[in-house]
């Protein structure tokens, strides 16, 4: 039987939870559901750490997060989330550039963002892409293409000559 | 592109990470010292199951009471702690959620004929005090818009949409200043899709921020 100590613990959270943490950010936009995803794909970790391969945890912990993103999504309760929330709360810290492109990625559906913050941020491929998100990997290139298109067109509008 | 996205990302950071990781750790505890003692006490490990069972059963009773097909949503956008007292009598508290103890929102319950209400083939808005026929306005595709700032200075923009079967409304607040504060939404949500006047309604007013 496995037992995640307290400092194991401490060390998963210290490594992956930022992680975590972005990802659902970009998936929700709400920095508070964000928050809320993180507890919950770490409980979930506790809960199945006798069945969890510890050798790729971050896959594990995407997954889960995804999973909950998706039923956060669904839920009855859903709220609609005002996208200038996370660039006010990081007004001091986003320059410019980093400000343009948070906002405009904000305006995109979700089924783009997702797909833009797997492939630019945790730098997976295409087929790891279309696992975690059960999809298939045409899927992914279409979205991750028609994504990147919308989010040029975005920030053109912002009047950002960034490419 | 993947520069700029990972620098602009790695810049934002949990807010309460101390708050969260304390929380697992009680939680590992727990479930760590719930492992020994089930090892040792098997009769313990039933008695959790069968309460387990028992509160699943009540979840799944309570969401079969709820009218699922109806999206009752109270939503918060700014999270800034000011109370809101309507000319009705209602109120609603908005709270600055940096605090970890605090909940997102608090409020009364939703009342459905807030707004408007079906009288025989008729919708009917009442509320203004009056009784106005507003069936002509009201489509899957158009709305009746109606505005009034009431004594607390909150503005308050209210939609109503649909056809008799499945009429809605969206009641959108805005404070003094024109800033968008919160909303209450009364409507009947089919396959997860917003119906299209109410995303019209949305856009009229500038808060359309997607499904």
């Amino acid at each position: 039987m496995i037992t995640i100590t307290k400092e194991e613990l401490c060390s998963f959270y210290e490594q992956h939870s930022s992680s975590i943490y972005r990802l659902a950010l970009s998936y929700t936009r709400s920095i508070h559901d964000a928050e809320d995803i993180v507890q919950q794909a770490f409980t979930k970790l506790l809960i199945y750490q006798d069945t969890i391969d510890l050798s790729n945890i971050k896959g594990w912990l995407i997954k889960v997060a995804i999973n909950e993103c998706h039923n956060l999504n669904k839920s009855f309760w859903k709220s609609k989330c005002y996208i200038g929330e996370i660039t006010e709360h990081m007004a001091q810290q986003l320059d410019k550039e980093e400000n343009d492109l948070l906002t405009s990625l904000m305006k995109l559906p979700q089924k783009y963002r997702i797909i833009i913050h797997l492939y630019y941020y945790e730098e997976l491929s295409y087929r790891e892409i279309a696992e975690q998100l059960n999809i298939k990997e045409s899927t992914v290139s279409m979205r991750l293409t028609r994504g990147r298109d919308k989010l040029k067109k975005l920030l053109k509008t912002l009047n950002n000559d960034y490419q | 592109m993947k520069e700029i996205y990972k620098k602009t990302f790695d810049k934002l950071h949990i807010s309460n990470d101390s708050d969260i990781l304390e929380t697992l750790i009680e939680k590992n505890s727990e479930i760590n010292n719930n492992k020994k003692i089930y090892s040792y006490k098997p009769k313990r490990r039933h008695a959790y199951i069968k309460r387990a069972l028992a509160i699943t059963c009540a979840v799944i009773a309570l969401i079969m009471v709820v009218p699922y097909t109806r999206k009752n949503v109270l939503a918060t956008i700014k999270y800034i702690y000011r109370e809101l007292i309507f000319d009705n009598g209602e109120s609603m508290t908005l709270i600055d959620e940096a605090d970890a103890t605090a909940v997102g929102m608090t409020s009364t319950s939703l009342d459905e004929n807030k707004w408007c209400m079906v009288n025989g083939d008729k919708i009917i808005f009442i509320g203004d005090g009056k009784s106005t026929d507003i069936t002509a306005y009201c489509s899957d595709k158009s709305f009746y818009r109606y505005e009034k700032t009431d004594s607390s200075s909150i503005t308050h923009i209210v939609f109503i949409g649909g056809d008799i079967h499945n009429v809605g409304w969206a009641e959108f607040l805005f404070d003094e200043n024109g800033n968008y504060l919160t909303n209450m939404l009364n409507i009947k949500v089919e396959n997860e899709k917003d119906p299209e006047w109410f995303i019209k309604a949305e856009k009229s007013i500038n808060v359309y921020y997607g499904e």
